[in-house]
């Protein structure tokens, strides 16, 4: 008997112990899944915003407690300004957090005038995404996002310019050139790849 | 005599039941622990690759084929948010994703030293076209398999 209980005394804590490894091991795999349902969950927010200003809603919203199925996602609407054709300018900011993860898409949106009712035409671009925990409805959070979110833009033109600028044997043999300090796996498709690039290549 | 024959026959059965609940829960716990690492670096590898591709611009290989078929390949190659030509491979030999960064002008194509995952078997990028800004993500390790799809935003 006591052989019995000293044997279930050893066992048990084993036992245990394997399973919480398999546990903690389970858990990451559970971290990486909530990290892509928070994307999604902010996706659709953003699908959201684009519905509202779609439907004629106007000025700056800020809707901190929405819900996308089971999940919750802030959404925050900012006005920065009017466009050529006197369409409103918007900040379209949306940010959803699971637990521990955050993500934030930040894109800039054109609400034009209902002509000559909703649905009205609605305009985004340049969607970037953060999954720092910013604070989307403060304006100081907003600006440092918008801060990174300049430099990335910064470079785009200079790509931009770079395709623009080049005539398309230049961009050609540019891209071509680059071809052997690819690794191998690149490499044997790269071809292809510079025809696809040079047949969409920006021109002026 | 009988007695100590009857007890160590108890101890015995007693003995060969939780040895054998132990090779059982060994057994159990290994084949949980392969799924979860499975699992974990699939989710991994799809985070990491979704995280860059949503901001993406333009989807530049696999594209769809002359038939309008759809087309897989164990590479990607895309511009990302800057602007700058970005691909993603698979190293069969060692289960790695690798992630490469070619500038879009004058620069040399940069490597990223650290995979962006590990104990990846199989890889397959498809393309779904809706403008080239459908992405299809299969990956395969051990046999657990993931099957994630991603919309390019940016245009």
């Amino acid at each position: 008997m006591v052989m019995v209980i000293g044997l279930i005394a050893i066992m048990m804590p084993v036992i245990f112990m394997l399973s919480r490894i398999g546990g903690s091991q389970t858990q990451l795999a559970i971290k990486y899944h909530e990290n892509l349902v928070a994307e999604t969950v902010a996706f659709s927010g953003s699908n959201a915003g684009l519905s509202r200003l779609q439907g004629n809603i106007r000025g700056y919203q800020d809707l901190p407690d929405e819900s996308s199925g089971e999940e919750k996602y802030a959404l925050n609407i900012r006005p920065t300004g009017a466009g050529f054709f006197g369409q409103t300018l918007y900040f379209l900011l949306t940010n959803a957090k699971i637990k521990s993860h955050n993500y934030t898409l930040m894109a800039e949106a054109e609400q034009f005038k209902p002509e000559p009712t909703p649905p009205v035409l609605v305009i985004s671009r340049d969607y970037w995404n953060t999954v720092e925990p910013y604070e989307i409805s403060l304006m100081a959070d907003v600006l440092s996002m918008q801060n990174y979110r300049g430099m990335e833009l910064l470079r785009l033109e200079e790509t931009r310019t770079f395709e623009r600028q080049s005539t398309l044997d230049q961009y050609k043999s540019e891209m071509q050139a680059k071809k052997l300090r690819l690794p191998a796996e690149i490499q044997s498709g790269w071809d292809k790849i510079v025809t696809t690039l040079v047949d969409e290549k920006i021109s002026e | 005599m009988v007695e100590i024959m009857v007890g160590a026959a108890i101890l015995a059965i007693i003995g060969g039941m939780v040895a054998n609940w132990f090779v059982m829960q060994r057994r159990y716990q290994k084949r949980i622990l392969e799924m979860s690492d499975a699992q974990q670096s699939i989710r991994q590898a799809s985070w990491n690759m979704i995280q860059e591709l949503r901001t993406a611009r333009n989807l530049i290989y696999p594209r769809l084929n002359a038939d309008k078929s759809i087309k897989s390949d164990t590479m990607t190659v895309f511009k990302n948010f800057s602007g700058d030509i970005v691909c993603y491979y698979h190293y069969p030999e060692t289960g790695e994703i690798r992630r490469c960064v070619v500038p879009n002008d004058s620069g040399a194509p940069i490597i990223d030293t650290k995979p962006i995952a590990t104990r990846i078997d199989k890889v397959a990028f498809t393309s779904h076209d809706l403008g080239n800004r459908l992405l299809g993500i299969y990956l395969e390790s051990g046999n657990t398999v993931g099957l994630e799809s991603v919309y390019l935003l940016n245009e």
